[in-house]
């Protein structure tokens, strides 16, 4: 499983990229956290606001951070 | 490696000015004492009354409006009037840190609405935003606030027409998947009640006696009846999570900005101190459409931090800036930066880009030239 972070390098993206790790690790499982920066894209995911979170290239949320609850519900819902 | 060389060369500039340059002369020292003065005034001035309000309204604005409605308007879904009108305001609403904009920038010109609109988000949002609205009628006047905020909306509309007309041709490739932003489903009048109280706190709280004796006595009495109406409205419609969300926007904004405007007002209290004021003058002084276009060319180069461009052009005007050349670097200014024009080239390619470049020049200098004749 592929976690994107996108966000052109703000605390807002980096605080994002926190959470994201701290629910990797709460799940104990195995995925490559990526985070995407570039803004070209950025926008080939068609996200408006970042910070954006997606998983294996779908777009789950965008424009806020979201906790780390609202992670590891995300990361589940894709797993069953 | 390239990184510790970079280092390495900064130490070795540091100790070299340390060894010959003598720190101690009466310009450098009374440089240091004016870097803090000007902490002192924007502490005395500025802090407690005018940027503590404003965060708390931007942070409320970020958590409780949902801006989905808004970019639904800015992708051009109900047609281009209401796409061009939004651009030009919402800045207000989105764009309290200068990341958020290039992103949405970004989006609003590949999503729908095209150029136009786009680069009309991108030249008025920095402008309009809450923060910077109230510190430029703070710090600067309230002739150079105003004249701020008509001059960015209307350019931004300006600009905006031209570069569609100018490349309506080749602007056709989109991307049609958007993905909306989160939204939130928090009632708009509540909302409204809120942060509308906390506006009353900041505009009393800012009240001076030229604006009307009789309200500046009992202006701390107002404001604070506004800050304990908004702590009531707060306690009957946010619950747990929206406050502490609130809260949580506010403490994340504050870190942002707060350490940025500390530096650069020192910066800037020290830097204006040492150049020579004949040499401003000559540049930026009065208000020739030289000095006008001087001081937007150089605001468009130069990188400013979220709101540090409202010392720096105070740094200017009390070293003999004019107003006008002050309104065009303003103008100019946090719209672009090297580093910005870097995004926007790669977003737009280079005859789009360069036109829009020359067009922020130019009509910077121009609204400045207007302002300081009519001022």
């Amino acid at each position: 499983m592929k976690l994107q972070i996108l966000g052109t390098g703000c605390p807002k993206c980096e605080k994002l990229r926190m959470h994201v790790e701290e629910a990797v690790a709460k799940l104990g499982i195995d995925a490559e956290i990526v985070k995407i920066s570039e803004i070209t894209e950025i926008m080939s995911f068609g996200v408006m606001m970042t910070p954006a979170f997606a998983i294996d290239g779908v777009v789950l949320s965008s424009g806020k951070i979201n906790s780390i609850p609202e992670i590891i519900k995300f990361i589940e819902e894709k797993q069953s | 490696m390239k990184k510790e060389i970079k280092t390495g060369l900064i130490f070795l500039g540091v100790f070299l000015l340390a060894y010959y340059v003598n720190l101690k002369t009466d310009l450098i020292m009374n440089a240091v004492g004016a870097s803090f003065d000007m902490l002192n005034e924007y502490a005395r001035e500025h802090v407690l009354t005018c940027l503590i309000p404003a965060l708390f309204i931007a942070g409320g604005i970020a958590n409780m409006i949902s801006t989905t409605s808004v970019i639904k308007v800015l992708s051009g879904a109900f047609g281009r009037f209401w796409a061009y009108l939004t651009a030009s305001v919402s800045g207000s609403i989105l764009a309290v840190c200068s990341c958020t904009v290039l992103p949405l920038f970004a989006g609003i010109y590949n999503s729908g609405a095209g150029i136009g609109p786009a680069t009309t988000f991108l030249f008025s949002g920095p402008a309009i935003n809450i923060l910077a609205m109230v510190l430029s009628f703070k710090a600067l006047g309230w002739q150079i606030g105003i004249a701020r905020i008509i001059s960015a909306v209307v350019i931004s509309i300006v600009i905006g027409i031209i570069m569609e007309k100018a490349f309506h041709e080749d602007d056709k490739k989109r991307i049609n998947k958007i993905v909306p932003p989160d939204g939130s489903d928090f009632p708009i009048w509540k909302s409204g009640l809120i942060l509308g109280s906390l506006v009353f706190v900041l505009i009393f709280a800012t009240w001076n006696s030229a604006a009307g004796a009789l309200l500046y006595n009992i202006k701390w009495w107002l404001a604070g009846g506004f800050v304990l109406l908004t702590i009531m409205f707060s306690v009957m419609y946010l619950n747990k999570n929206k406050l502490t969300g609130w809260m949580d926007q506010v403490w994340t904004l504050s870190k942002q900005i707060l350490p940025l405007l500390f530096f650069g007002v020192l910066i800037s209290g020290f830097v204006f101190h040492i150049i020579p004021k004949e040499w401003i003058e000559t540049a930026v002084g009065g208000n020739s459409i030289l000095s006008n276009f001087a001081a937007s060319i150089s605001g468009a180069f130069m990188y400013f931090a979220t709101l540090t461009e409202i010392p720096i052009v105070e740094g200017f005007m009390k070293s003999g800036m004019g107003d006008g050349p002050a309104l065009s670097m303003l103008l100019a200014g946090p719209a672009l930066s090297l580093p910005s024009m870097l995004i926007v080239y790669k977003v737009l390619g280079a005859k789009k880009s360069l036109v829009f470049f020359a067009l922020v020049i130019v009509l910077s200098a121009f609204a400045g030239w207007i302002f300081g004749m009519v001022i």
